[in-house]
């Protein structure tokens, strides 16, 4: 054992100053990494990196790529994928399970209150102004009863483990939330180049996510036996290859803008046989270029006419436009309050304590200690727009006290957490490095969740920032059911 | 819960279809223009004319690349044929053009064709997209064998793992369309009247070569069991019935695709697209090569082939909506 | 008094164009003041005309069109007018409801706060902590005063700070201006849409009288006779017009001011509904498909019955 150790690739694992997901403390594997770290453990770099180049080749051939168009000719790349897999004991599993349910029912009763009586804002429980002056507010909304009541139909809330493997809520994803295609395929690439690792583990599959997701789309219809479509910007959408997926996987047509024409306030796509009526839209387009009439008129992705067609009940959105002033990430502060407000019942999940730039008191905490904070733009996603105090120079640091100064309201600050770190194939061996988790949840007769989730992973070390855009690749993620307890 | 029918079934989006029938085309035309060049590079080992340019000439004229490559009074080299046939983007039928739109469709379509399909032509373009004009020409035969080969794999892919529906069925009518369209184009640039030998051998190793890029000549030893000469390779790549290369059974098959897609019976045309496609169809069955003029006949076959693709698109895909 | 009004929108396009969805907004309201007897509107070619109303109860008529060379829009509406109160009236700064009066406290893309706005409106601090209706009173006329009317120089999507700056606009461009300037003071206002009558002045002088006995506004219609078609003179006739309204307490309501005319907004103003800004209530928006170039008339007639 000695021996292979000396020679395994964990030879040079050192712990960083952060929750580690496979070894405690001491460097003990934990309990349900035990039989992962033993395989590992037994493996060379030669016998790694060759599978690691077919994993890649296989993301190439399958076509799971974006496009970076730096030259005249688009050069295609994979998201990187690292062959460990994250593993989650299946009762830390239900306590997640539990509290993102909770959330996401609240989050929803928020929804549909601030689009018809707005009590929570009068009752003073979330600033009225938060939710009235988003830019993400859409006034045009506002009486429209969304079939079901239902607005966020699918949700990928980002969870991330401080120092004490805590879980926290960092960010509620209530508009278009992508990434479960890789959820699947990592699951999918890593059962063919690595089988073994799968022996002795009882691994709950993912691969129901598609059925799950056209069992809610059907249901949240108002017709029977309704017509389903994935509505996708296009083939030069970074994450056309997800929306192809998810519709080949349900089996329903995937349209685009040009197919879509309203008439006689219903919607309808071209087909060889004329028009045929769409009940169900599961639309991969932002609320901007959903309906040029409606929203921005210069868009030619969307279909104009379609808020009306949906404010007559004659399609169903998924999600329903407007959700995108409750994933507001200085609203999220708010959020254990609005579950306690809707509730009635203490939040099970936790938050990273959150400062408003638009708050007196809070605007002095961040402009004091904006070197020991992250600075976040409100309404900016993917990694952009942020500052990680302690990674910061001087001058940046300094750059966003002024942006706070100038633009309060458009500022939040957290603390830094040192997210987690999992073991991850690296050019020096397995090395940690910080890792979250996105579980994807489906509101529609109920709440589901798939045992899983997308576990991204910041490849470059000491990186916190785990966005695909950013440096950040990501691994299969398994929930195993206790031997002991089947 | 019983399970309901996906009406999705039954239903294709116009755009898809239009995907379809384009990706076949291009896949039809890459093997096609693969198998061409390997065909006249063999031929040309020893059979050279000693001109370059009149060595490569016809296939440039049956690309349809012949001005691009003039255009900048390029030299008319091995090389440079290579390079425009294969590789260059600025040649719309080269190998790597006619790959990446099949791609492109094949993305288009891809809630339609299968996971298989996808992969393989992903595969074949990024194959092509990764090899530099120097890899080319040390590879030239591999690598058109493995055009060859993998447009083929493709083709039984899609014969093997799709639904034959009426995405299946655009795929069809494209490659029938296409391969009709290609043999059209051989045979007119072939049968042109500048071409005369007066040395026997040559004029039976000519229409030979000719057999070849139409990947038929096995074929028609079986048919004729005769020398091959002229007349007979001519009425052999348009009339025979069971060859499908020729232009009798592919229009045949054309039809019957199009007969799916429109839902006729085939006794009576629905659309413009049937009935054009339906005359010419069922004029080239009684069709005698001693009736026609053959150039004067190739040039309306090219031109109803071009209508019927047109009016396919129009009937089906680009249609004004009432 | 009972008008009708004739609003005639006419696009003709070069070439087909398709995929057309349009709204109007268009039909009078029912107020306290007013009640629509009739409203009709004929789409052409002939469509499905369907309808819903907005957050501030605007009755929003829609359709949409597969393919057309042409779209011609007419409403024809009856309404009855009462005098509406103008009255000077003393309102002390008042506190409202930050939740229902939010959409009319707030700016909006066309009447951002800039610091141009926030210049402006200083000068009017003082009165307003004072008095609202003076204030109103004051930044109506200093606009009135300080824009010029010309059609030319903004778009719709002109702000009213760009209308600050050029010194020039259209009744819709006074109207935005006047709202960012009274939501930057505090005061609640909102774009109202509709209709002046254009004969105003031959029957009718409006007169207001102020509490201290001095007269505050006449306006006698100076109409001048060119080649035998009266030609009126005021602002925002033959068209749509826009004006601000302000809030004035419950006990008040809301009242509407023309900073386009100088004028209050009394029984000659035919009201269609307010919003936020002019996008809340573009009196017929569409779009379509196709590179087409558009030609856009539009045309109203307002006729006064009795």
């Amino acid at each position: 054992m000695d021996v292979q150790l000396a020679t395994s690739m964990f030879t040079n694992y050192t712990q960083i100053p952060c929750y580690d997901e496979m070894f405690d403390i001491d460097g003990t594997p934990r309990p349900h990494y035990a039989r992962l770290f033993q395989f590992l453990s037994e493996i060379s770099s030669d016998q790694f990196e060759p599978r690691r180049q077919i994993a890649d080749m296989d993301f190439l051939r399958r076509g799971i790529t974006f496009t970076v168009y730096s030259s005249e000719e688009g050069v295609e790349k994979i998201f990187p994928f690292d062959l460990i897999p994250r593993i989650m004991p299946m009762a830390e599993w239900r306590l997640l399970e539990e509290g993102l349910k909770q959330r996401i029912y609240a989050l929803n009763c928020f929804l549909h209150d601030i689009y018809h009586d707005q009590k929570i804002l009068r009752d003073g429980v979330v600033p009225a102004d938060m939710v009235l002056g988003s830019s993400n507010f859409r006034w045009e909304m506002v009486g429209i009863e969304p079939p079901h009541g239902i607005y966020i139909h699918i949700t990928g809330t980002d969870l991330i483990r401080d120092a004490d493997g805590r879980y926290c809520v960092l960010e509620d994803n209530l508009r278009s939330p992508s990434g479960v295609s890789y959820m699947l395929q990592n699951r999918t690439i890593m059962k063919t180049t690595f089988p073994a690792l799968f022996d002795g583990q009882n691994v709950l599959p993912v691969e129901t996510y598609p059925q799950e997701l056209l069992k809610m789309l059907r249901f949240v219809s108002l017709v029977d036996n309704p017509q389903v479509a994935v509505l996708t910007p296009g083939i030069f959408n970074s994450a056309y290859f997800e929306h192809s997926f998810l519709a080949r996987s349900m089996g329903v047509p995937l349209v685009e803008g040009s197919d879509l024409v309203v008439r006689d306030n219903r919607l309808y796509m071209r087909t060889t046989h004329g028009l045929k009526q769409i009940n169900v839209l599961y639309r991969r387009v932002d609320d901007d270029f959903l309906d040029p009439l409606a929203f921005r008129s210069d868009s030619v992705i969307g279909a104009a006419g379609l808020l009306n067609v949906y404010r007559a009940g004659n399609v169903t959105l998924v999600n329903a436009p407007g959700t995108g002033v409750a994933d507001d990430k200085s609203l999220y502060k708010y959020v254990p309050n609005i579950i306690r407000y809707y509730l009635s019942e203490e939040p099970l999940l936790d938050s990273v304590p959150t400062y408003l730039g638009r708050d007196d008191e809070d605007r002095r905490f961040i402009l004091d200690n904006i070197s020991e904070l992250v600075v976040k733009e409100v309404n900016n996603s993917g990694g952009y727009g942020m500052l990680i105090g302690p990674h910061a120079t001087a001058k940046e640091c300094d750059l966003f006290r002024r942006k706070v100064s100038e633009q309060p309201w458009n500022y939040i600050a957290q603390p830094v957490i040192q997210l987690s770190a999992h073991p991850t194939y690296t050019s020096e061996g397995f090395a940690p490095r910080h890792i979250d988790l996105r579980p994807y949840i489906l509101y529609g007769s109920e709440i589901t969740l798939i045992p899983g989730g997308l576990t991204r992973v910041a490849l470059k070390k000491g990186s916190l920032v785990v966005n695909s855009s950013q440096g950040g690749g990501s691994k299969d993620t398994w929930v195993v059911a206790d031997d002991e307890h089947d | 819960m019983t399970n309901t029918i996906n009406q999705d079934t039954t239903m294709l989006l116009s755009r898809v279809a239009s995907s379809c029938f384009w990706l076949s085309r291009y896949r039809e035309r890459a093997e096609f223009t693969a198998r061409l060049l390997d065909i006249q590079l063999i031929t040309l080992l020893d059979t050279r004319s000693g001109s370059e340019y009149n060595d490569w000439i016809p296939l440039l004229r049956i690309n349809g690349c012949l001005d691009l490559l003039q255009k900048d009074g390029r030299a008319i080299t091995k090389e440079a044929v290579l390079h425009c046939l294969c590789l260059d983007t600025q040649n719309p039928n080269s190998i790597m053009s006619c790959l990446r739109n099949a791609r492109e469709n094949s993305r288009q379509a891809r809630e339609q064709i299968s996971s298989e399909m996808w992969e393989q032509v992903n595969s074949m373009y990024h194959d092509l997209a990764h090899l530099s004009r120097s890899e080319l020409i040390a590879n030239v035969h591999p690598t058109l064998q493995n055009v060859k080969n993998g447009a083929l794999l493709l083709q039984g892919m899609a014969d093997q793992t799709m639904m034959h529906g009426e995405a299946w069925q655009f795929i069809r009518l494209g490659r029938f369309i296409e391969r009709a369209n290609t043999t059209c184009r051989l045979l007119a640039v072939r049968s042109a009247p500048d071409h005369n030998d007066d040395e026997p051998y040559r004029e039976a190793m000519y229409w030979m070569t000719v057999l070849k890029s139409a990947s038929c000549i096995e074929a028609y030893h079986k048919t004729y069991a005769a020398p091959v000469a002229r007349n007979s390779t001519i009425e052999f790549l348009l009339f025979n019935p069971e060859s499908p290369r020729s232009i009798l059974y592919c229009l045949e098959h054309a039809m019957d695709a199009l007969n799916y897609i429109s839902g006729s019976a085939g006794r009576r045309f629905h659309n413009e697209a049937d009935r054009v496609l339906g005359q010419m169809a069922t004029r080239i069955q009684y069709l005698r090569l001693d009736d026609i003029d053959l150039i004067q006949f190739l040039d309306e076959l090219n031109a109803c082939l071009y209508d019927v693709s047109d009016l396919v698109m129009q009937t089906y895909c680009s249609y004004e909506v009432a | 008094m009972r008008f009708q009004i004739l609003h005639e929108t006419h696009y003709v396009y070069s070439d087909p164009v398709y995929a057309i969805a349009m709204e109007a907004r268009l039909q009078p309201c029912n107020d306290d003041y007013q009640s629509c007897q009739r409203y009709r509107l004929v789409v052409s070619p002939k469509v499905t005309v369907e309808e819903y109303s907005t957050f501030s109860d605007l009755r929003v008529q829609y359709w949409t069109l597969l393919k057309a060379s042409e779209v011609q829009i007419v409403s024809d509406s009856v309404v009855d007018i009462r005098e509406r109160p103008l009255l000077e009236i003393q309102v002390p700064s008042l506190e409202l409801d930050p939740i229902e009066f939010y959409a009319w406290l707030h700016d909006t893309t066309l009447t951002k706060v800039t610091p141009g706005i926030q210049a402006f409106a200083s000068q009017f601090e003082q009165i307003a902590a004072e008095d609202w209706y003076q204030a109103t009173l004051a930044v109506q006329h200093t606009i009135h005063e300080a824009i010029d009317f010309e059609s030319s120089h903004t778009t719709t999507d002109t702000t009213a700070s760009e209308v600050l700056e050029l010194g020039c606009g259209v009744c819709q461009d006074f109207t935005h201006l006047m709202l960012a300037t009274l939501r930057q003071l505090g005061i609640p206002a909102r774009y109202a849409s509709g209709y002046l009558n254009q004969y105003i002045g031959k029957p009718t002088t409006q007169k207001q009288i102020m509490l201290n006995g001095t007269v505050h506004q006449e306006t006698t219609s100076s109409e001048t006779f060119v080649e035998g078609m009266i030609v009126p003179s005021l602002r925002g006739t033959g068209a749509s017009h826009a004006w601000c309204e302000v809030f004035f307490g419950p006990q008040y309501g809301w009242r509407g001011f023309d900073a386009a005319n100088n004028l209050l907004v009394d029984q000659n103003f035919i009201r269609i509904g307010a919003g936020r800004d002019f996008r809340d209530i573009t009196p017929v928006k569409g779009v379509h498909k196709g590179p087409a170039e558009e030609d856009l008339k539009v045309t109203v007639k307002v006729i006064q019955l009795t």
